[in-house]
């Protein structure tokens, strides 16, 4: 009994939460949904419903290479959560990880630099806490930028936003919060921001470009598709693992430099890192992976 | 001289120890120190002792990749005994780490 209500009490609190919370990012919230159950049929069983996701793969490819996924947290590790191949080479390589040593050098730095302790006063909070809608500035503000901003705040020289210090520091915040178990929560607080969310959302949905592509037509429509040997990533859970070592690049990187890479291989102009498009897409992209786990820094293709 | 910086890890299953680890060297051949327009360095000499005991021994050249990983397995240790790793590349660094069976 003391159970049953228990349960009851939980289910009525989330829901008068939800309600209250609800009011600008009720589109967002359906925009989640509606991706997460669309991969979730796309990957449950590829083999079955072939017809409708994989009309031009052959049935032999898609059983050797596929492995079905019943669980969206698994979206997280991309790729690697249903390409069975490079799952493999994934686990592998986790065994002994390239970048510890980049964690380590970032642990230095966040004590050795001038302001970033008091700015980030606790380096697990800080990776869930970005990127968050400043009511104040009224903008999007991007955990590469609010780096950049307090050490150029306390009379140092702006970093690189693509690699270098500011990925070591940004990998020690992950790796804190993925110790301490934070998840993502990336939260719509009042109408500009559910406007950035859709001019986020509007960028990775347009076509553009030489090519006239989309995001969303690989890594929506497309996702689990191959290009030539590399799998697409879905949507969701894109964003889990950033700082990201990638084995092309030998080093870390931020986000930032993942898209910058992504849109011009799309055949366009990459925006700035702190440009209006840049931010607001990763708000969007943010937004997506809602409710799953800080997973980085980890390695990629 | 420079120390060569590396990571290991040593785990005990019954009467087989596993060793892994990473060693962070550029390893630039030939013909990539001449691309890169810098001196040629690789890993030349690799041992691993376990007691005074030589379990692992490689003489390597130019075909190791950038930061390698290194696996190998031997029989008859314990946990809590102490695996010696020691590394020499060709201008003459040297490096050793201490790695505590768990």
């Amino acid at each position: 009994m003391v159970t049953r209500a228990l349960k009851l009490a939980a289910i009525s609190a989330i829901a008068t939460m939800s309600l209250f919370a609800g009011q600008y990012n009720q589109q967002a919230e359906k925009d989640r949904q509606a991706l997460i159950k669309y991969f979730v049929a796309k990957f449950s069983d590829p083999v079955k419903n072939a017809a409708r996701f994989f009309p031009y793969t052959p049935t032999e490819e898609l059983k050797k290479n596929y492995r079905p996924v019943k669980d969206w947290h698994e979206f997280a590790k991309g790729v690697y959560s249903f390409a069975k191949g490079p799952r493999q080479q994934y686990l592998e390589l986790i065994e002994m990880p390239p970048y510890e040593d980049d964690v380590d050098d970032g642990e230095e730095l966040y004590n050795s630099t001038k302001g970033l302790k008091e700015c980030f006063p606790k380096p697990a909070e800080a990776a869930v806490e970005y990127p968050k809608y400043d009511t104040k500035k009224h903008e999007v503000v991007t955990l590469t930028m609010a780096i950049n901003d307090c050490v150029v705040k306390h009379g140092g020289k702006p970093w690189n936003p693509y690699k270098g210090k500011i990925a070591k520091v940004e990998a020690y915040f992950a790796a804190q919060a993925r110790d301490a178990g934070k998840v993502i929560n990336v939260k719509i607080p009042n109408a500009e921001a559910e406007k950035a969310y859709e001019h986020g959302k509007k960028y990775y949905f347009s076509q553009r470009g030489y090519i006239d592509i989309s995001c969303a037509n690989c890594h929506v429509q497309g996702a689990g598709k191959r290009v030539r040997r590399d799998y697409l990533s879905p949507l969701v859970g894109q964003v889990t693992h950033f700082p990201v070592y990638r084995l092309s690049w030998e080093e870390l990187g931020t986000l930032e430099r993942r898209l910058k890479g992504c849109i011009k291989n799309q055949g366009q102009q990459p925006p700035k890192p702190f440009s209006e498009d840049m931010r607001d897409l990763i708000y969007f992209l943010s937004y997506m992976s809602n409710g799953m786990k800080v997973d980085g820094p980890d390695v990629r293709k | 001289m420079k120390k060569i910086r590396m990571r290991f890890r040593a785990k005990a299953k019954g009467d087989i120890v596993k060793v892994i680890g990473l060693i962070k060297h550029p390893n630039l051949t030939y013909i990539m120190a001449k691309k890169q327009h810098k001196e040629v360095n690789f890993l030349t000499y690799i041992k691993a002792t376990h007691n005074g005991e030589v379990v692992y021994e490689a003489s390597t050249s130019q075909f190791l990749s950038k930061d390698p990983v290194l696996k190998f397995a031997f029989k008859g240790g314990k946990k809590g005994d102490v695996v010696e790793v020691y590394v020499r590349d060709l201008k003459g660094n040297e490096g050793t780490k201490k790695v505590k069976i768990k």
